[in-house]
């Protein structure tokens, strides 16, 4: 077991800390321990390649922002009119 | 000092759909965002003065545009939030073992769960929504996010995780109404709740 991971060890540590793994916002050794930890544990394993493939899916939920070019030439003719009455 | 106006559009426009986004995350209504991003840039613009050269517009404009939506709808809604993440990943991960053990754990491979998660993202509450749309849509830092909600980065992960859990919460809801979940003897369940 990785002593990185504090107690409780094993998969909750890793469970724990899952969301920070996947955005690399854990310090090197702990990313280095959670990783030991995946490739020794299929069922943590699995969690992570499920959190992962969710977060990819929430991303691609992007949705364009309909006739942006509208509202780009409300905003240049906003723009104008405020630079003329700028003090 | 006069203002570079040249300079202003060629630093803040190219974020313009990034912001509409943003600020249709906030408004929830097609007219209200355009107010909204139309109000962003005219402040954006009288304070230009202020922003720092070399600095990244995005964020700055982000700011700009939920202090705005603020301020035109005074509205706050009080709750209660814990500042540990890891309280909200863990069970977000027992509710996937869970569903793994349910047969849920291929979900992404059985069904389309675009539609769930778009309506579960519609549904997330504030801050929660916020949050998720500033990290994981429009791809801001935990940092940059708590520097827009001029929140702590703690804060930021909490309601992050929260909301995450609750759209993962919705999904696997979603597949069992939809037929996708194992009974204790392993078989699909018969009757199907969700056409």
């Amino acid at each position: 077991m990785p002593a990185c991971l504090e107690i409780p060890p094993g998969c909750e540590a890793a469970m724990r800390v899952l969301w920070d793994y996947l955005a690399r916002a854990l310090t090197n050794p702990r990313m280095v321990a959670v990783d030991e930890h995946l490739a020794q544990c299929g069922i943590c394993r699995a969690n992570a390649v499920f959190e992962k493939r969710l977060i990819a899916e929430i991303a691609a939920i992007r949705r364009p922002y309909d006739d942006s070019a509208t509202l780009q030439l409300r905003i240049l003719r906003m723009l104008s009119r405020a630079r003329v009455t700028q003090p | 000092m006069p203002i570079d106006e040249t300079d202003f559009e060629s630093k803040t426009l190219p974020h313009l759909e990034a912001v509409a986004r943003f600020a249709l995350s906030l408004t929830r209504d097609r007219a209200d965002a355009d107010d909204l991003v139309q109000e962003t840039y005219l402040r954006a613009l009288r304070g230009w003065s202020t922003f720092r050269a070399g600095g990244d517009a995005r964020p700055w404009l982000f700011t700009i545009c939920r202090n705005a939506f603020l301020r035109l709808r005074r509205r706050r809604q009080a709750f209660i939030e814990s500042e540990d993440g890891d309280l909200d990943a863990m069970p977000a991960v027992i509710g996937h073992v869970q569903a793994m053990h349910d047969g849920l754990g291929d979900l992404f491979e059985l069904i389309d769960v675009r539609p769930a998660i778009e309506r579960a993202i519609d549904n997330l509450p504030e801050p929660h929504h916020t949050v998720l749309i500033l990290v994981d849509l429009e791809n801001n830092s935990y940092e940059e996010a708590a520097a827009i909600l001029d929140v702590p980065i703690g804060t930021v992960r909490s309601r992050l995780f929260r909301a995450r859990r609750m759209i993962q919460e919705t999904l696997l809801a979603y597949a069992q109404d939809a037929g996708l979940a194992r009974s204790a003897n392993g078989h699909l369940r018969a009757d199907p709740i969700a056409s």
